[in-house]
């Protein structure tokens, strides 16, 4: 086999497709990434710390992107795509910049959406100005290294909301986002570092650690940082004549229903199908979970489409933490190889 | 004795078991009717309304022109059925009285006269037996399109037949069989007799070529007489008891009366009056949507009339009111259904005496906003309203900003009719103490019952009414933008309440509103509705995400409602941004 | 809970509920019945947006549970609070059918509590 002959497209220049494309060009492919928006990076730029290490996510967007800065790979930002096929053993593809390129693999890295939180309208994203999503208060921390209400005060308290978008059938999403638990957590603790004055309250259906150091954040985030928790679900949120925002929620474990006032709501946003991934999931045909592309197998063949050639890494094929990401799409990349290998 | 033989007699059976039967329902269903009613009927009597009913009886019973214009194949396979045999029935007495000279006589007389007097030798024969041919002719054409429907329903314009019982069975075919049996006993007969007209005439001329019709037409005319007693006898019991229930029951709507709080009396001329044409499956969503295939008003009318009703059939109905709006004999299947949601083996009566003892002061205001319990979930509903009040300039008062109570007609939808009492009870007690000289509600839900059941002394506006009201009097001003909106009407506002033009004049003065097929008289439902407590969320889900893609058929930018609970059923599907009106306006004034 | 009885000795309830005895035949019925029912998580939002809630300790969650251990005595009591305004259902995340699950509940109980009626009776 001869790599240099073999061109390879990945879609997507988040943390997925960035890893796969660093991976394939050191294994002597011709790799070219097309990213739609006009930077590469994906959602890990508006990101300020990584749990469960609070590592800075500008020095990961950093490491990712000089990696990439690879001979032999192109990047082409600011291009989407148009359409895809496979004809003869070789892909076609068409951009929105009007170009064709024929490349002998193509790699999925289209990655999620954040839930939109204006459909929970219960929560009054949208509608109350204190009420935020966790990517927000992210950007918040990066941009101005303090949490603060609409009008520039450091809020008395803050509630933070599970589960916003997942494993709620009234939106149409029964999975579970698996990364917010820890992301309301890191967040809890961020807001408790910067802020000691500040009380944080997390309401929860269920607490989910499920990866390496999650739990032990869990209990620092009780242990050193005061973090309040309330096992039960916000049902609504109100706005109070001295514009709090006032939630209503049940105390499960002691069958009370309980109000809170808080100065800023925090939703922690699930994880949806990015729109490239739901739209080629369903042009290629491919079996698709809530438009997240399934793989061949989740177990033995979790990298590759049913369509030969055809890869799949990161996010795009559900929600997955960052070093989940990384992880897989170094194995995607591996799994080109081999595919090479064969033909 | 003249004019007899013994074949006549499963015939008079039918007909006197058939008369016994009718006269001993109707009475014993009349005398169920209220005195007040009966006092209605008394004073409705002598009047214009009565004509009218005889009118509507020729137009419905035998022309039936509400299913012709609905479905015009359905109407003219009803119509010729119903008229065609009614006729028969009217000029085959006049035939025989011309024939045997007499006035009154037994009914099997006119009806098997071609047997007693087989030849056209009386006056105006030969005019008879052709206009008698004429109608037989039309009966059949409708008997053949029946059958047809039958098995290939949509050459009917019908998607699905009625689904029926062994009775129905039984009647049907008999039914089927008494038309073709009176062809073949009279073309036999006028073969016989070389007699007969452009139908039975020609048709005994080509069986006399190679059939012994001298043998064959004394065991048809048993046939007949057989097909049409084992029909009289079966018809009380069958679908068919709504030839005669319908009569009464346009005579008594006409008069006043409806189904009240009890089925019996009016109610039972209801049950008995649908003729199962099926209409109300083809408009269910339930059906079109979901699947569910037997629920439907037709359904449901059926098991409550046999005493077979099922908790999930009473309870599996959105009662959106799209059957009602198609029913060609009108019942108002929804008022039965609440009053057959009670358990049949009680149930445990609720109790909102808690209500009396909560003390809620209420700030005054000159109008008196009600949000509704789903409203507090669409936060941006309720926040629009407030900001609409603010920008008009209204002294308002939030009547359930913190502790509402339920307005009472979710629990009466489940057919506990009086347990809203406390609810109404305490809701007017704190609009009276606010003050207000108006009632502004965001739930169609909730404008309903206030409406009708509240017996309020102010007025009660949905707050669709009430922007329209407040753009009228320049209180609030709308720009208009390029947006394309298609406008979807919530049941209880539209279809239950009547409002339609409202929040279409407003929608007219933001952007552009779009008219769809399915809007109006004809909405949709939105899958949300409280009335329904047997459906799951997997129906549910597809009963949406039919209604959100026809919506948007034509790509609106935004569909618009005036319901919340609309609203959050429709946020299952991202299809589409759906706003409710109010948003709209706080958005754009 | 304890009570003294004639001679002065308390004799005490058990503090646990077994669930080897309880009678869970109303609960399996009506998860049959409404087959949603099973997917409740216990995660409170019925309760919290109950419009019932603003006035009494009605709490759709626990009587639920209640009803899956087998704790029936109270629990028509409760029932009898429930506005059946239909909030709980659109606040639930999982689709359980609470008003039908609310309604079968009152029908059960009911029938449920004359059959006790008429074996006290009989005694």
């Amino acid at each position: 086999m001869n790599e240099n002959s073999k061109q390879i497209v990945v879609v997507g220049g988040g943390p997925g497709g960035l890893e796969t494309a660093s991976m394939l060009a050191r294994m002597g492919f011709d790799v070219e990434i097309i990213e739609k928006e006009d930077v590469i990076g994906g959602h890990l730029n508006q990101y300020y710390q990584l749990f469960p290490n609070f590592r800075d996510a500008g020095e990961l967007t950093q490491e990712l992107k000089e990696r990439a800065a690879h001979p032999k790979i192109k990047i082409s930002t600011g291009e989407s795509l148009l359409d895809l096929t496979r004809n003869d053993g070789k892909f076609e593809i068409l951009t929105s910049k009007r170009r064709k390129i024929n490349p002998d693999a193509v790699v999925m890295a289209t990655g999620f959406d954040p839930f939109e939180a204006e459909r929970k309208e219960e929560f009054g994203y949208g509608v109350y100005p204190n009420v935020i999503t966790s990517i927000e208060l992210e950007k918040m921390f990066r941009e101005q290294g303090k949490v603060t209400t609409v009008d520039g005060r450091i809020p008395e308290r803050v509630g933070i909301v599970h589960c916003v978008g997942s494993r709620d059938e009234k939106v149409g999403n029964f999975y579970c986002s698996r990364i917010c638990c820890i992301c309301g957590v890191k967040q809890a603790i961020e807001i408790r570092k910067h802020h000691p004055e500040t009380r944080v309250t997390n309401f929860y259906m269920d607490m989910r650690m499920s990866g390496q150091y999650f739990e032990e954040l869990y209990r620092q985030s009780q242990e050193r940082w005061g973090v309040y928790y309330v096992r039960g679900r916000i049902s609504e949120a109100a706005m109070t004549v001295d514009g709090k925002i006032r939630v209503k929620a049940e105390d499960t474990l002691i069958a009370k229903p309980v109000t809170l006032s808080v100065d800023l709501l925090v939703l922690m946003v699930g994880i949806e199908a990015s729109n490239s991934t739901k739209e080629f999931s369903k042009r290629l045909e491919i079996e698709s979970d809530y438009g997240f592309f399934r793989s061949r197998d989740r177990h033995s063949e979790d990298q590759e489409s049913p369509v030969d050639g055809l890869f799949l890494a990161g996010t795009a094929k559900g929600p997955a933490s960052i070093k989940e990401t990384l992880a897989d799409a170094r194995a995607t990349a591996g799994k080109v190889w081999e595919y090479f290998q064969n033909n | 004795m003249e004019y007899f033989d013994i074949f006549v007699i499963p015939f008079t059976i039918g007909v006197i078991f058939l008369f016994s039967i009718l006269i001993g329902k109707f009475v014993y269903w009349f005398i169920q009717i209220p005195r007040r009613d009966k006092r209605l009927i008394g004073k409705n009597f002598f009047t214009v309304k009565t004509l009218k009913s005889i009118w509507e009886c020729i137009t419905e019973c035998l022309l039936h022109v509400r299913i012709f214009k609905t479905n015009p194949r359905l109407g003219f396979m009803h119509m010729s059925i119903a008229f065609g045999w009614f006729m028969m029935i009217l000029v085959g007495k006049f035939q025989s009285t011309a024939a045997t000279g007499m006035w009154i006589e037994p009914p099997h007389v006119a009806i098997f006269l071609k047997y007693f007097v087989p030849t056209e030798s009386y006056r105006f024969a030969h005019l008879f037996a052709a206009v008698m041919d004429f109608f037989l002719l039309l009966v059949l054409t409708g008997i053949i399109l029946a059958a047809v429907k039958r098995f290939r329903p949509q050459a009917a314009g019908m998607k699905r037949p009625t689904k029926h019982t062994t009775f129905d069975k039984v009647a049907l075919i008999s039914l089927w069989a008494i038309f073709p049996l009176r062809l073949l006993a009279e073309s036999f007969t006028s073969g016989t007799y070389d007699s007969g007209s452009f139908l039975t005439g020609s048709l005994g001329r080509l069986f006399e070529l190679f059939l012994p019709v001298e043998s064959l037409y004394y065991p048809a005319f048993w046939g007949y007489s057989i097909a049409l007693g084992i029909f009289f006898c079966a018809m009380p019991f069958s679908r068919y008891m709504h030839i005669f229930g319908e009569i009464g029951l346009i005579f008594l709507r006409n008069w006043g009366l409806k189904t009240e709080n009890k089925v019996e009396g009016f109610a039972n001329f209801e049950l008995h009056s649908c003729s199962r044409c099926g209409m109300c499956i083809d408009v269910c969503q339930l059906s079109t949507a979901a699947k569910i295939n037997d629920v439907q008003s037709v359904y449901f009318l059926r098991d409550e009339r046999y005493n077979t009703l099922s908790r999930r059939v009473a309870n599996n109905c959105l009662m959106c009111g799209r059957c009602e709006e198609v029913c060609p004999v009108l019942i108002k299947s929804n008022r039965h259904r609440l009053l057959m949601r009670k358990s049949p083996f009680g149930t445990v009566t609720p109790d909102f005496s808690y209500l009396q003892r909560n003390e809620i002061s209420i700030s005054s205001g000159d109008v008196a906003y009600f949000a509704g319990c789903m409203t507090h979930l669409t936060s941006s509903i309720k926040m629009s309203m407030l900001r609409i009040f603010e920008k008009a300039d209204v002294h308002y008062t939030f009547i359930d900003e913190e502790k509402g109570a339920c307005c009472g007609r979710p629990i009466m939808l489940s057919g506990a009719l009086n347990a809203a009492d406390d609810m109404i009870a305490f809701n007017k007690k704190l609009i009276k103490e606010s003050g207000a000289k108006l009632l502004v509600t965001s739930c169609p839900i909730c404008y309903k019952f206030f409406n009708e059941n509240y017996k309020l002394d102010i007025p009660v506006m949905h707050h669709t009414e009430y922007i329209n009201f407040l753009v009228k009097e320049r209180k609030i001003k709308l720009q208009k933008t390029a947006e394309k909106y298609v406008y979807h009407d919530p049941c209880e506002l539209g279809r239950l309440s009547g409002i339609y033009e409202q929040p279409r004049t407003v929608l007219q003065k933001t952007g552009i509103l779009v008219s769809v097929p399915e809007e109006k008289e004809d909405a949709l439902c939105c899958g949300g509705s409280l009335a329904n407590t047997e459906i799951n969320y997997a129906e549910r889900g597809n009963i949406v995400r039919d209604v959100i893609c026809t919506l948007s058929a034509d790509e609106p930018d935004c569909l618009v409602t005036a319901c919340p609970l609309c609203k959050k059923t429709f946020n299952k599907e991202r299809i589409i941004d759906v706003k409710d009106i109010a948003e709209v306006v706080a958005s754009q004034m | 809970m304890t009570e003294n009885n004639l001679f002065g000795y308390k004799i005490s309830k058990p503090r646990s509920i077994s669930m080897d005895s309880a009678d869970l035949s109303l609960a399996h019925e009506i998860l049959d019945k409404i087959p949603t029912f099973r997917l409740c998580i216990s995660c409170g939002g019925c309760t919290s947006a109950c419009t019932a809630g603003n006035f009494t300790d009605f709490n759709i969650r626990r009587v639920n549970l209640m009803l899956r251990r087998g704790q029936l005595e109270t629990l028509s009591k409760e029932l009898k609070d429930c506005m059946f305004c239909g909030k709980c259902y659109l606040a639930c995340p999982h689709g359980v059918n609470t008003r039908n699950v609310i309604l079968m509940m009152k029908e059960l109980l009911y029938e449920w509590e004359q059959n006790i009626d008429r074996r006290t009776e009989k005694l």
